[in-house]
Order: structure tokens, then C-alpha cells, then sequence
């Protein structure tokens, strides 16, 4: 029996269907399933992620990507597109979902019903994003895993003209154009980013504060942006996206370690008012350059490989996608900590 | 022969080639061999890229154009903002810029502060004022003398006049006027009598879970030079709002005030509903207890 054959085996796909089957069930059953369900969440992050993968890919692509995750064999110029088609919509979901965290977090402070229990309760919810955007981003790895373990085939003659996708000069400083579908991206991402802020909003009976007063936080937007524009400046090469990928993240970490040196201060001098104020710093320091990576960073970088300049992503770019929001997670999970722990001394 | 040689040196190369190719096909694996030729492929279109002419809009050109005779002008005034911008960000940072989520982080963390205070106090002696109609008011006095011992007494013209004692699991209520006594299994029938006001405060437990789960946090403000602090709280269910002073370096409530809608509900005008003074474990309550107990046999 050839491996083909052996995926249309009927009992081996009722077997999945019931080992998918059990673990729904048993997820239902242990009556902790309605703790892991946010509606919202679940749409901000697959229509972020969409949002993000746009910005970055046209119609024409994306269509061209789930065309090679469905066959066995591909052309390998195609598969090669492919593979950084689902590995940018692995790493989208991935950082759409700390981004729903981040602002989950944010917006459970705003809202004073329930109590504090009710706020810590909705601060402790805000983490679920992440498990769906982490889910996707796992789900996105699949295809990526298939296409490398794909044998390649010689690619057609014509490939160049099949798959090249916009191109430009070097003579216009390698800036890609963007296409009808990225700005459909950008403007989607926009959208969704203040649909979530006016529906915090609306819904609070009682706010404590509007996120939006969160959401431009001066301090952290100036440093990041200027320490960005600096790094950009000083090492250039910004028209791949690669410098933009490593200046948020960079700027983003110095302004957090800025803030975790104030927290540590508050502790010794017991003044839960730096500690606030440095946690704001930090968090909004994080949410900035996130922002920056998806909106400026990844998706330049992505267009620059469609546009055959560069191979592939590179490592650092990689490790700042991957790594720097899983320390905006870790500071969130840590700020929560430190807000709900009683103090000795309070302000 | 010349033309012979030719022929053969003509033959000879032929073979070498087939030679060649053969022992290069036997000895490039087909993965490299196609890695190889997307990499000429690549290399061909970035050569045919940048031979072609490249054909933009007029918008297109005009902004090149722009871009490039500005470049220089603007990569230094690109570089003086970002620095500006990172001092300027900082400089705001340092001098302590207002920010609401800030002083909700602080309101939040001091308020699960006083409540965790609260839950582990052990004696407490509260004064409650209500406001009356004519400008008059009624008064009464909980004592907390250990976490599940406490007293209430409602006051009328300086005197109890009724008493709620709680010891353990024993609740009594005691009429001063009529010398009744009526003992209760639970707290339930309490809410029907006129200690109905201080079931919230009948324990440091109750108190502190009923500033966790009912009391919905707005704002706070620092007052006497940042030794106190006053909390604000809402509570839709019963349509008041409570203000809070506490007590900064022993995190406990000195004050507390209750404000209630007024009867027409008109406005959203909140009136003085309750007044409370706390005394936290500043006296030895079990002794005055006891000396009022004497004082009031001795009456």
C-alpha cells in the first residue's frame, strides 16, 4: 500500500475523526471549555492574522501557497514561495494573538464590573487569545513542515514570469509597491485595532479609564519610534524590512528593561505608584513595537523576498518574531502578578 | 591528413562531454540540481531586473525624484527628530507623566492591599452614623473582637437599644427595651431586621470580600501630603457609591461614607446614606466591652 493510499484509508480517517471527536468531548465535558472560549478574541485574531497575511502577500500568492500545501509535488521556485507564505502566516497568527493579549489585558483594567474580582478574572481571561493565535500559528506549520519534506522538481521555464511578482529596481531604493491587497491589509488591521477600542467603549457601563488614553501613551510611542528611526538611520538597509524587524523589537526591549529597572526601584522604595507607572511604560513600549514589526517590519520584509531580492527571512528577523512576543507574554503574565499581589506599603 | 584529425579531435571531444555529463548527472543528486537552477533562476531575473527599464508613473517618478535630491537634507533632519523624540519620550516618562492606566494599576493593587488588611484583622470598633429625617441621625457601634466575634448595637438617645451578638455559629439578638432575646441559626433573618445595614461589616471576611466582589472600583485621590488616600467605588445594585479614606501606612479604612441615590432618583443626586469611623485594634475592645457590660449592670 503507497503512502497515498494509505491516507484514503477510511478506517484510518474514522480514527482520527474519533480521536478529534474525544478530545472535543472531553474538553466540553470537564466543564472548563466555556473558561477557554472568547468569541471575540477567536475573530480578532483569524481576522488579524488575514489582516497581516494581506499586508504581506497578494491574491495570487496566498492562492498559489494553499494550492501547495494541497498537492505532493510542486514546482520548487513555487514551493519555495509557498513554504515563506505559511512560515509569515505562522509567525502572523503567532504575534496577531500576544497583540489580542496585550489589548485584552489593557481593556480588562478599563472596566470596573464585577469588582476587582471581575477585573483580575477578565485580566486572567486575557491570555486566551494567545492559545488560539499560538493553535493557528501551529496549524499555519503544517504545510510549512509538508513543503520541506517535498521532493523538488526542476521548475519550469516560464516560472520566472508565473511567480515573480512585482518588480522593481534597485534605482528606486528596492521600495516594493504596494499592491491592492496590502492596502486592503492595512486597512483591515486599522479597522479591527479601533473596532476593538470603540467596542470597549461602548460596552463599559462604568469605565475606569478609556483604553484609548493607553493606546497613545507618549513616552513609549517617542522612544520607540525614535529609537527605531535612529537604528534604521545608523545601520540603513531598511528597504528589505530587515532593520525595521530588529529596531522595534530592540527599542521595544530597552524601553521594558527601562521600566523593569523602575519597577525593581518601586519595590525597594515599596511605591506600588512607580511600579504603575513603570508597568504602563513597559506594556506600552511592548504594544508599540509589536505594532511596528506587523505594520512596518515583516510585512517589507515579506514583499522584498516576493520580489526575489533577498533568499529568505533572516535569523535575527526570525528570532525577533518569534521571541520578542513571547516576552511581551511573559511581562503581561508578570504585570498581572504584581497587581493582584498585595503590597506592604500601598501609592 | 588535416581534416581527419579534425574529425577524430571533433569525436574525442564529443565523447568527453558525454563522458562529463554522464559522471556530473551520476554525481548531482536532483534536490541540489534543482536548488542549483532556481538559484541561476533567481540570479537571471535580478540581471534581466535590473537591464529592463523601469517603467513608473509620473506620481512615481515625481516622488523619486523628491526623494532622492531630499535624501541627504532629510536623513539628517530624520536623525535629529528620532533623537529628539527618544529624549522627549523619556524626559515625559521621568517627570512623571500622567497616565489613567497608571493610577488604575495603583488604585487596583491598594485596594486588594486594604482588602487583604482587612481580611486579617482581628479587632475592630466601627461608629455608623445614618442621617434621619428633621436633621437627625441614628447611630450604632460594631465591634470586632476576634474574626468571628462581634457585636452591634443600635444606638438611641446614647444608649443600645437593641444588640446583635455574634459568637461563632451563636446568633442572638438581644431588645434592650423589652428584654427579649431571639436567637437565629443564621444570618438570613438579619437582613429582615434592622441590622440589615451591617451584615457587610459583621466580619473582617465579609467586609473584605464584599470590597472584592461588590464594590466597583472608579477612581482614587492622594490626600494630607500622601498619607491618606481616598477610594471611590460604585454599586449599581444598590444605586450608591461609596467613599473610602484609607489609611496609607497601615493600609486600613479610617473612614468610610456611603452615598445613596435620593428618593426621586432624579439626576443621578447622591445623598449621605452612612457614615463610618473605623478604630483599628487601637484599644483593647474585649475590656471595654466588658466595662460597658459593668456599666450598663450598674445602670
Amino acid at each position: 500500500m503507497t503512502q497515498r493510499e494509505n491516507k484514503r484509508n477510511p478506517f484510518l480517517i474514522l480514527g482520527r475523526v474519533l480521536v478529534l471527536v474525544i478530545l472535543i468531548s472531553a474538553a466540553i465535558l470537564s466543564g472548563r471549555f466555556a473558561d477557554f472560549m472568547d468569541f471575540y478574541g477567536l475573530v480578532f485574531v483569524i481576522f488579524g492574522g488575514a489582516a497581516l497575511i494581506l499586508m504581506s502577500f497578494s491574491i495570487r500568492e496566498i492562492i498559489l501557497a494553499f494550492r501547495a500545501a494541497g498537492s505532493s509535488v510542486r514546482p520548487y521556485l513555487e514551493s519555495q514561495k509557498a513554504l515563506l507564505f505559511w512560515q509569515s502566516a505562522s509567525r502572523d497568527f503567532w504575534m496577531i494573538g500576544v497583540l489580542a493579549t496585550l489589548m485584552s489585558f489593557v481593556i480588562a483594567l478599563t472596566k470596573s464590573e464585577g469588582g476587582l474580582e471581575g477585573i483580575a478574572t477578565r485580566m486572567a481571561s486575557a491570555l486566551i487569545p494567545t492559545v488560539y493565535g499560538a493553535i493557528l500559528s501551529v496549524i499555519c506549520l503544517v504545510p510549512v513542515l509538508k513543503l520541506k519534506g517535498m521532493p523538488p522538481i526542476s521548475p519550469p521555464k516560464k516560472t520566472t514570469d508565473e511567480i515573480t511578482v512585482e518588480k522593481t529596481s534597485p534605482q528606486m531604493g528596492g521600495l516594493i509597491p504596494l499592491r491592492f491587497e496590502n492596502i486592503i491589509g492595512y486597512v483591515l488591521f486599522a479597522a479591527l485595532i479601533t473596532g476593538t477600542l470603540i467596542k470597549s467603549s461602548l460596552t463599559s457601563v462604568d469605565p475606569i479609564f478609556d483604553a484609548w488614553e493607553w493606546v497613545i501613551y507618549w513616552p513609549s510611542l517617542l522612544v520607540v519610534l525614535g529609537g527605531t528611526t535612529a537604528l534604521v538611520l545608523f545601520v540603513g538597509n531598511s528597504n528589505r524590512g530587515r532593520t525595521f524587524t530588529l529596531g522595534f523589537p530592540v527599542t521595544g526591549l530597552i524601553g521594558s528593561f527601562m521600566g523593569i529597572i523602575q519597577v525593581l526601584l518601586g519595590f525597594s522604595s515599596k511605591s506600588i505608584q512607580d511600579i504603575a507607572a513603570a508597568v504602563t511604560f513597559i506594556l506600552s513600549s511592548c504594544f508599540f513595537a509589536l505594532l511596528g514589526i506587523m505594520l512596518v517590519g515583516a510585512p517589507i520584509e515579506d514583499r522584498s523576498i516576493n520580489g526575489s531580492q533577498t533568499a529568505k527571512h533572516s535569523t535575527l528577523s526570525r528570532v525577533s518574531w518569534y521571541v520578542f512576543p513571547l516576552v511581551t507574554l511573559i511581562l503581561l503574565v508578570v504585570t498581572f502578578i504584581i497587581v493582584v499581589t498585595p503590597m506592604k506599603k500601598t501609592l | 591528413m588535416p581534416n581527419e584529425n579534425n574529425l577524430d579531435e571533433h569525436n574525442h571531444d564529443t565523447k568527453t562531454d558525454e563522458l562529463l555529463r554522464q559522471v556530473l548527472k551520476d554525481d548531482l543528486p536532483p534536490q541540489v540540481e534543482a536548488r542549483m537552477k532556481a538559484q541561476f533562476m533567481l540570479f537571471r531575473e535580478n540581471v534581466e531586473r535590473d537591464q529592463q527599464p523601469l517603467k513608473i508613473s509620473a506620481a512615481m517618478a515625481d516622488w523619486r525624484r523628491f526623494f532622492n535630491l531630499k535624501w541627504a537634507v532629510r536623513r539628517e533632519v530624520l536623525a535629529f527628530s528620532s533623537l529628539a523624540m527618544i529624549v522627549a519620550g523619556a524626559f515625559l516618562h521621568v517627570s512623571g507623566h500622567r497616565s489613567a492606566m497608571a493610577e488604575t494599576l495603583s488604585f487596583l493593587n491598594s485596594s486588594l492591599s486594604v482588602a487583604a488588611k482587612v481580611r486579617y484583622a482581628s479587632s475592630m470598633e466601627c461608629r455608623m452614623r445614618f442621617p434621619a429625617e428633621n436633621g437627625k441621625h441614628r447611630s450604632s457601634i460594631i465591634r470586632w473582637v476576634s474574626p468571628d466575634v462581634a457585636r452591634v448595637d443600635l444606638i438611641e438617645h446614647g444608649k443600645p437599644s437593641q444588640t446583635l451578638l455574634i459568637y461563632g455559629e451563636d446568633i442572638t439578638l438581644a431588645d434592650h427595651f423589652s428584654n427579649d432575646f431571639l436567637k437565629y441559626q443564621s444570618l438570613e433573618p438579619i437582613k429582615e431586621t434592622d441590622f440589615a445595614f451591617a451584615l457587610e461589616f459583621l466580619s473582617p471576611i465579609a467586609l473584605a470580600t464584599s470590597m472584592y466582589e461588590k464594590w466597583k472600583p472608579q477612581h482614587f485621590e492622594l490626600k494630607a501630603h500622601g498619607q491618606k488616600a481616598a477610594f471611590f467605588f460604585l454599586n449599581n445594585g444598590e444605586k450608591a457609591s461609596l467613599e473610602m479614606i484609607v489609611d496609607l501606612d497601615t493600609q486600613l479604612p479610617l473612614t468610610l461614607k456611603k452615598y445613596s441615590l435620593g428618593p426621586s432618583d432624579v439626576e443621578d443626586v447622591y445623598e449621605l446614606a452612612m457614615e463610618a469611623q473605623f478604630l483599628w485594634n487601637e484599644i483593647d475592645l474585649l475590656k471595654k466591652i466588658d466595662d460597658q457590660t459593668q456599666q450598663g449592670r450598674d445602670e
